[in-house]
């Protein structure tokens, strides 16, 4: 018999953001040693196994949406290729920008390049219905560390995390009278913006591509100094330059307001992740500035403003929970999915700080990763999101573009500006 | 195999002649070979023992694993017991009923209000079968809840169907007619408080409608008996909206008392 899965409310939610974005998520890790493959492959059948929403193939149901769990042979997930160092990056991103379809079969794909004198690049790409960058860090960190017992001690790969995916576990660690108020926030308080990312129109002939840009270790530092001075975090920080540079690459009148909305971690919620499986669990916090202000700095205060009075609020990111899982209950899918695409505004313009990815955590049998990034998923024009992730201490930012030669050469302008902005900030 | 078995008579008891325990264990090695066939074929895993650990690991709490089989197995014999005493006990109810009726009918000769026993013997029992229908629905997820509140609401209709009917075959009362309406309330109450007791989500919204339903209702029959002149029961009406709206204060005051206790506790952290 056929096993079937609940479709969570994440999963519903971005199938419905399939007019958005290609909802995969990428991550690229390089390695200075040959990946064994044989034990690769075991971890990977092993995590697979534990969670089988990896395995499942979404069924678009207009009553009631789920997962089907299905069968699968390893080298439908594992790709392994000796690559000229030439072409290795062409190889990475034709792997990278790869979309899944939630129907598929498998919904992480995982490839193993060999390159250079005993090098690897370990790249996966998975659908963000199934679970969103905080849990594929935890999902990378756990393959690491079972790949790395199972080749040093045979240690069986099974430690990973499984339970629930369900979005209500950010209510358990929660008082009574907490859990009750923090489910009565019925009001949706995202509110539209019109400004957005200077992209070309759409084209039948755009294709995805993933540009990026890494910011030095020097950088980094005089960031977070500088961020202490102003109270600002790294992520204000970034957000600061974001806005500052957006003014100038969209032609932004400075008088005007303008909003990013940034990913929150819902995980801050929950004190202890046992019994969870892998699922999404983030959220956005809309962020306004009045206007752009003299100079960077006064940017950076409107920024650490706005963001402080998201983080003064105990409920940070649960705002209009309980209104979505309400429309998906009372209403069959079809419907509901109507109803909420009136009512959601996606973001046109965000940003997603994946954070810090720990080298020590993503060794391989004792090899930290000399390189690596991670990024949300291709976005469709003209939806933009910038990603970051840092890697020690060197920061890598990523947008994912379902664009063209020129969409392209607009966002390696917008980097230009972007470290333009930093450097300001940071001088 | 020998992994699997070791391991299953490790966590479970020996139940030696226990026929259940038999069952579940026999069960679960079944299906912990067939998952290893299922994981070899993956083609990723070489060692026979990763096989055996992984599928060892999906079973971590087979104590847990057997007590919810020994529940679910009483609960068929349960559920198939309560089957079979519902089948014989309502055709002996029926039977009852046709003989007390015919028995009543016979000796009385009173078959112009003998009929009430059969109608309204036939509408209770329908009552006890909504009944039985509630406590399933009750018992299963919440989604399946609105369904128990349309059984709850024609359940109580029907009951106040069958006193209407014992009234105007027993009585000559004037205004029977009521009890319709009276049922009518008290299917909207009783709704409203099993949205309550079910703590169902936005419940307040149910009682902010039927407050002014029912009073449509109280007007009828306080009109209808002549309690207050029909001129004056209309007040009952607006004064609905006016309970309404003090419901929604109310709400909003505790609201807001829950918000600042939150917020207190958040500040104090």
């Amino acid at each position: 018999m056929e096993r079937k899965l609940n479709a969570e409310l994440w999963d519903k939610m971005h199938y419905l953001f399939r007019d958005y974005n290609d909802r995969m998520v990428h991550v690229e890790l390089h390695y200075d040693f040959r990946i064994n493959i044989d034990a690769l492959k075991t971890v990977l059948t092993c995590f697979f196994e534990k969670a089988p929403v990896l395995h499942s193939s979404f069924t678009d149901n207009h009553i009631h949406p789920y997962w089907t769990v299905k069968d699968y042979h390893i080298n439908d997930i594992l790709t392994v290729k000796e690559v000229d160092e030439s072409a290795l990056a062409e190889e990475i991103n034709t792997f990278l920008v790869q979309y899944i379809p939630p129907e598929a079969p498998v919904q992480m794909k995982v490839a193993v390049f060999y390159y250079g004198e005993n090098k690897s690049a370990l790249c996966v790409v998975e659908n963000h219905m199934c679970m969103d960058g905080g849990d594929l860090k935890y999902f990378m960190k756990a393959l690491c560390k079972n790949y790395s017992d199972f080749v040093s001690s045979e240690i069986s790969p099974v430690n990973l995390r499984t339970g629930t995916r369900s979005y209500e576990a950010v209510y358990e660690d929660f008082s009574a009278t907490e859990r009750k108020f923090a489910k009565g926030l019925y009001k949706n308080i995202n509110t539209r913006d019109n400004h957005g990312f200077p992209f070309t129109p759409n084209n039948m002939i755009d294709a995805s591509f993933i540009a990026r840009r890494k910011l030095s270790v020097e950088t980094f530092d005089k960031l977070r100094a500088v961020g202490k001075q102003h109270g600002a975090t790294i992520n204000d920080m970034i957000l600061t330059a974001y806005f500052y540079s957006l003014y100038e690459l969209a032609n932004f009148n400075p008088a005007e307001s303008i909003s990013i909305s940034c990913a929150i971690d819902l995980r801050r919620h929950i004190k202890d992740s046992e019994g969870q499986g892998i699922t999404n669990q983030t959220a956005w916090m809309q962020c306004r500035i009045p206007r752009r202000g003299q100079d960077i700095f006064e940017t950076l205060d409107y920024v650490v403003k706005s963001s402080n009075q998201f983080k003064q609020d105990r409920f940070m990111g649960l705002h209009g929970l309980p209104l979505l899982s309400l429309g998906y209950k009372i209403m069959p899918h079809a419907a509901s999915e109507e109803i909420i695409k009136v009512g959601y505004a996606n973001p046109l313009l965000a940003m997603s700080n994946i954070g810090i990815l720990e080298v020590d955590k993503l060794a391989l049998e004792g090899h930290e990763p000399t390189d690596g990034f991670m990024s949300g998923a291709v976005k469709y024009k003209p939806y933009a999101l910038l990603s970051a992730t840092s890697m020690r201490k060197e920061m890598t930012l990523s947008m994912c573009v379902r664009g063209n030669d020129e969409d392209r050469r607009i966002v390696e302008h917008f980097f230009d500006l972007l470290e333009d902005a930093i450097r300001l900030l940071t001088e | 195999m020998e992994q699997f078995v070791q391991y299953i008579n490790s966590a479970l008891p020996d139940g030696e002649g226990n026929e259940l325990v038999y069952r579940f264990k026999k069960k679960t090695l079944d299906e912990m070979n067939a998952r290893a066939l299922e994981v070899t074929g993956r083609g990723g895993i070489l060692s026979r023992k990763v096989v055996e650990d992984l599928i060892i690991s999906e079973h971590a709490d087979l104590a847990g694993e057997y007590k919810e089989f020994e529940a679910h197995e009483t609960a068929k014999i349960k559920a198939r017991r309560s089957l079979l005493g519902n089948i014989i006990g309502s055709l002996v109810y029926i039977i009852l009923l046709i003989t007390v009726f015919l028995g009543v009918s016979m000796a009385t000769d009173l078959w112009k209000y003998t009929w009430i026993i059969v109608v309204d013997g036939i509408l209770l029992w329908v009552v006890y079968l909504l009944g039985l229908g509630i406590k399933k629905l009750v018992s299963m997820k919440r989604i399946f809840h609105v369904f128990a509140r349309v059984l709850l609401f024609g359940a109580v209709v029907v009951t106040m169907v069958a006193v209407f009917l014992a009234f105007v075959a027993l009585t000559d009362l004037p205004h029977s007619w009521l009890f319709v309406i009276i049922g009518l309330i008290l299917a909207f109450v009783c709704d409203g408080l099993f949205a309550e007791i079910t703590k169902a989500r936005l419940r307040i919204i149910y009682w902010l409608i039927y407050i002014p339903v029912i009073s449509v209702f109280l007007f009828i029959i306080i009109g209808a008996l002549d309690i207050l002149a029909w001129s004056v029961a209309w007040m009952i009406i607006p004064l609905s909206l006016v309970v309404d709206l003090i419901i929604i204060y109310a709400a909003i005051r505790r609201n807001r008392a829950e918000r600042m206790e939150v917020a207190d506790i958040w500040n104090e952290n």
